[in-house]
């Protein structure tokens, strides 16, 4: 299956939604979108990072220095209130955008 | 943003190393867990490493992209948006141009005037201390003098000098021109005989050699003249040895003592100074009345004005009870006071403001039409804006390009109108040279034009932001589904108003150019008393030194005005003291020998003149009873007078004035009784809106003038006989220049200089404005149309005739435009009771004006909407229904 190349928005989304289920680290959140999307969704994990920043920008996520599992020094965010509700204003658009465009290819038979 | 965010990001921003450092950590960090992870899948550590790497991506582009993300980086999105921002005011280049066009004309136009405005009236006099330089005057009620102020005579001045306390120095002036012979040829220059004290009072010090010495005030002493330091440079090539040589001025030789620094010419343009000797006849108590001096004073330090007026209500008490046999208390004297600057602009101020108070509109209107503009490219940019933010943009950085774009078309208009000042400060410059006073101070003023630069560009900040915040307040991409982007009600109801707002300020100002046009019409309704078409006038002063004795004078001017007479293409010709429309001067208390009038109600202030038999027909002015002066009048005949109707009228108003008398003076004096011969139309010796006094003419063979103005009718123009008098004049005297030489046309031309540069100017403005106002609703429209398209083309597809979708679209467009004109209705019912001192004969509510100013709005407003409209009627049906 091919890779589907992530636009920007929609990796904004899909990190917030990831962050949803508690704090993680950039690494973290990069292995979870793998392993949701079946491994359709390559981040480059670099390209996460812009991402990261400009989150951390609008308000939607803070980042702390935190320790991991592995006794490493890593940078976990989490979401805000701002965050969370940016993320379902996004999610019911996305939803909305496919509900339409599968209404095109696939009218009410 | 919160506080707290705002401010833990400045703490970062300052403490710039760490979030580099930072991300630099976390990056690190990231890789060292994949390459963990990939040693648990069992690579080795080297490909453990490589593999991270990979899987990362490319390191140091990613540190950038992220670094790209903290919009501290403002100088590298300020170089984006500027070059974007180019691009796109480029693009759109007709809504650029019209932009620029509108700011630059309201910052161009606002700047010069308030230079012209802030030099003549707000920048104070150039002479140290000016508020406490004041203008004495004599106040004489009931003899029809603006603001009864009169002049002042030398026995008075000495009374002022003699009884007042407050003031530090007092100095007499009487302008004057001189004749001076310089290289041969005869000149006439404007100067000014003063009180040696004048100087030191302006604080003025001479660049070569003295000022005046008081002893040189005394009759015999005073052959002393000053130079203005262009005289000097004109005439003497800026000689330094003028000093100490002798000029021949009006014949007599005279010392040149000194020479003033450049620049100064008080009073009125004077080139050239001699001391002011008070001769004893001046001084005769009868001559109290000839009021002929000007007087300055210097209030001393530490004075309030209400003491400065306590002490001259005691002189004017002290002044009557000294003076008796002076009809002061039947005329209500007072000494009168005004400041300097008052009077040196006070005539043109009215005018000024009210063109400031327009201008101030007009750059409102400008600014309107730009928050227009800009609302309206927001309509069309709500799309782009809308991808961008579904794209990720944050607001912020939406804004700032936004900002930038504004700033950008505000600095390009505002550089434009930087050049467009000092054109339209050129422009007021020439048109109103004759009128503005201290015209040398004026320059732009950076003030000015920072103000108005700084309102401009605010307005199309503010403007300009409004699709980011139409955007960031579209949180479900509504304005991506729709091909056209929706009609944002908030912004188009904004343009709506600003347009009522702009037909309302225009409305005004057509009513107010309106106002001033018939009040211009009015004055030029006025009958002058004469009739100045086809007549050529010149003044010719006969230097006393020359001409000492009443005979010399008389000759001259006989033969003169006989060799004129004679010439071919002359009518006629005379000769008069001063002409009509010459201003204030000559003038004085006539005794009246009637019984229809109490006697103490006898003795007005009158205009003299002397005139020569042919004057009154050359000057046009009808004979209503009795006769002209002729040959008959001499000097050894019955002295005669002629007098005015209103003389007439108000004296004798039920008998008849010939053969009455009158003489010069009060009722103490012993000038004697004159017969009346002859009564003439009135005439206006002031100015055509001003009540002028009554007149009274004496035969000039019988009361000699030395400086008279010859008034010569002609047939065809007058200016071309003009060098043929010329050499008449000097045929009979070589070195008598003549000056003023002017067709009588031209000086009542001047007189209205004032009036109709005022009235050029507001109408420029409405113009303006009204052009400015036209462009907003024919924009409004236009963009209401493209709203209306589908239902425009649904209705011509349904049937409906272009006539009908015509009228639709107009409806629209119109009704904007009478809530503005009603609202300017209101507006200029209520403003223009501020031009009151402008008008004339003209009520501030003159149905005519506003009706015509809504007139010229309401016919201007329908060609702005009829373009668009009959643009929507040739839209093709299937196209509009399409377009959706």
């Amino acid at each position: 299956m091919n890779r589907i190349e992530l636009v920007y928005g929609s990796l904004d989304m899909l990190i917030l939604r990831t962050l949803l289920w508690g704090p993680t680290h950039g690494h973290g959140i990069a292995k979870s979108i793998e392993r949701l999307s079946e491994d359709a969704l390559k981040v480059e994990h670099g390209s996460l990072y812009p991402a990261l920043q400009r989150l951390q920008q609008e308000g939607w996520i803070v980042g702390e220095w935190g320790v991991s599992k592995n006794k490493q020094r890593a940078k976990y965010y989490r979401l805000t209130a701002r965050g969370r509700r940016q993320l379902i204003a996004e999610t019911s658009r996305w939803e909305r955008f496919v509900r339409a465009i599968t209404g095109v290819l696939r009218p009410a038979e | 943003m919160s506080f707290q965010r705002l401010f833990s990001k400045s703490v970062a921003f300052f403490l710039r190393r760490k979030p580099v450092d930072d991300l630099n950590a976390e990056i690190q960090s990231h890789l060292e867990m994949e390459e963990r992870e990939q040693q648990e899948a069992g690579m080795a550590p080297d490909e453990a490493h490589y593999a991270a790497l990979r899987r990362f991506g490319n390191v140091a582009l990613i540190e950038e992209r992220s670094r790209e993300m903290w919009r501290w980086n403002l100088i590298e999105n300020l170089g984006q948006d500027v070059r974007y921002g180019m691009r796109q005011l480029l693009r759109n280049r007709g809504f650029t141009l019209v932009a620029v066009l509108t700011l630059a004309l309201g910052i161009g136009a606002n700047t010069a005037l308030f230079s012209v405005l802030d030099a003549v009236l707000l920048r104070p006099l150039p002479y140290p201390e000016p508020q406490r330089l004041v203008k004495l005057w004599t106040r004489f009620t009931g003899i029809g003098l603006p603001n009864d102020q009169n002049w002042v005579s030398a026995p008075e001045f000495q009374d002022f000098q003699q009884y007042s306390q407050c003031f530090s120095d007092l100095a007499a002036i009487s302008t004057d021109a001189f004749n001076i012979g310089l290289m041969g040829i005869p000149q006439r220059v404007v100067g000014a005989t003063v009180s040696p004290s004048l100087f030191t009072m302006l604080g003025v010090q001479p660049r070569l050699g003295r000022a005046f010495l008081p002893e040189e005030a005394q009759p015999g002493n005073d052959h002393e003249v000053i130079l203005s330091s262009g005289l000097w440079e004109r005439a003497f090539g800026s000689n330094p040895a003028v000093i100490g040589s002798t000029i021949r001025v009006d014949a007599v030789p005279m010392t040149v003592v000194g020479v003033m620094p450049p620049g100064f010419n008080y009073p009125d343009e004077s080139e050239i100074w001699s001391p002011l000797a008070f001769k004893p006849d001046d001084l005769n108590p009868d001559n109290r009345g000839n009021h002929e001096y000007e007087v300055l004073a210097r209030i001393r330090p530490g004075l309030t004005t209400a003491q400065v007026h306590t002490d001259l209500a005691r002189v004017s008490k002290a002044m009557i009870e000294q003076n008796r046999s002076y009809p002061y208390e039947s005329y209500g004297f007072r000494v009168l006071m005004n400041p300097l600057l008052d009077e040196t602009v006070g005539e043109v101020k009215a005018s000024l403001w009210v063109l400031m108070g327009a201008v101030a509109m007009v750059l409102l209107i400008a600014c309107a039409n730009v928050a227009n503009l800009l609302l309206a490219r927001a309509s069309g940019r709500q799309k782009d804006m809308a991808v961008r933010v579904a794209l990720g943009a944050g607001r912020s950085r939406l804004v700032g390009q936004l900002l930038t774009e504004s700033v950008l078309l505000g600095l390009t208009g505002g550089i434009t109108g930087l050049a467009v000042a000092p054109l339209a400060l050129h422009g007021l410059l020439t048109l109103g040279a004759s009128v503005l006073p201290r015209i040398a101070q004026i320059r732009i003023d950076v003030w000015a034009l920072a103000f108005t630069l700084a309102v401009s560009l605010a307005t199309g900040m503010l403007f300009g932001l409004a699709p980011a915040l139409q955007a960031g307040r579209d949180r479900n991409h509504d304005l991506l589904k729709s091909a056209r982007g929706s009609a944002a009600k908030p912004t188009y109801r904004l343009r709506r108003a600003l347009v009522m707002g702009e037909a309302a300020i225009s409305l005004v100002l057509l009513a107010g150019a309106g106002l001033l046009l018939r009040s211009f019409v009015q004055v030029l309704r006025v009958n002058p008393g004469f009739r100045p078409e086809g007549v050529l006038t010149m003044r010719v002063s006969l230097p006393p030194a020359k001409y000492s004795k009443p005979d010399q004078i008389r000759n001259f001017y006989r033969e003169l005005v006989d060799r004129v007479q004679n010439l071919p293409g002359v009518k006629s010709a005379g000769a008069v003291s001063l002409l009509p429309l010459g201003g204030q001067g000559n003038s004085g208390t006539t005794t009246i020998d009637t019984q229809e009038v109490p006697p103490e109600n006898a003795t007005p202030e009158s205009d003299w003149r002397a005139a020569t038999p042919g004057y009154f027909q050359a000057m046009g002015i009808s004979l209503i009873r009795g006769r002209y002066f002729d040959e008959r009048d001499t000097e050894s005949s019955q002295p005669v007078t002629i007098i005015d109707e209103t003389l007439a009228q108000t004296f004798w108003p039920h008998g008849d004035p010939l053969g009455k008398r009158l003489h010069r003076g009060g009722r103490g004096s012993t000038a004697p009784w004159t017969t009346v011969v002859g009564v003439v139309s009135h005439v206006h010796n002031r100015t055509l809106e001003a009540r002028s006094r009554t007149e009274v003419y004496w035969p000039e063979s019988q009361n000699p003038y030395s400086a008279m103005a010859l008034a010569i009718r002609v047939s065809g123009n007058p200016l071309a006989l003009a060098p043929t008098i010329q050499s008449v004049v000097f045929g009979l005297d070589h070195d008598l220049p003549v000056y003023k030489v002017r067709a009588m046309s031209d000086v009542m031309g001047e007189s209205l200089a004032r009036r109709r540069l005022a009235l050029l100017m507001l109408g420029v403005f409405a113009g303006l404005a009204m052009l400015l106002a036209s462009v907003g609703i024919y924009g409004v429209t236009s963009y209401t149309v493209s709203q209306r398209l589908p239902e425009i083309g649904l209705r011509m597809a349904l049937g409906a005739p272009p006539a009908e979708v015509l009228g639709m679209v107009m409806a629209q467009g119109m009704s904007m435009t009478l809530y503005g004109l009603g609202l300017g209705l209101v507006m200029a019912l209520g403003l223009t009771r501020l031009m009151g001192s402008l008008l004339f004969s003209v009520r501030a509510s003159d149905p005519l004006a506003l009706g015509g100013a809504a007139l010229i709005l309401v016919i201007v407003a329908l060609l702005a909407t009829l373009i668009p409209a009959r643009r929507a009627t040739k839209v093709d049906p299937m196209v509009a229904l399409r377009y959706e």
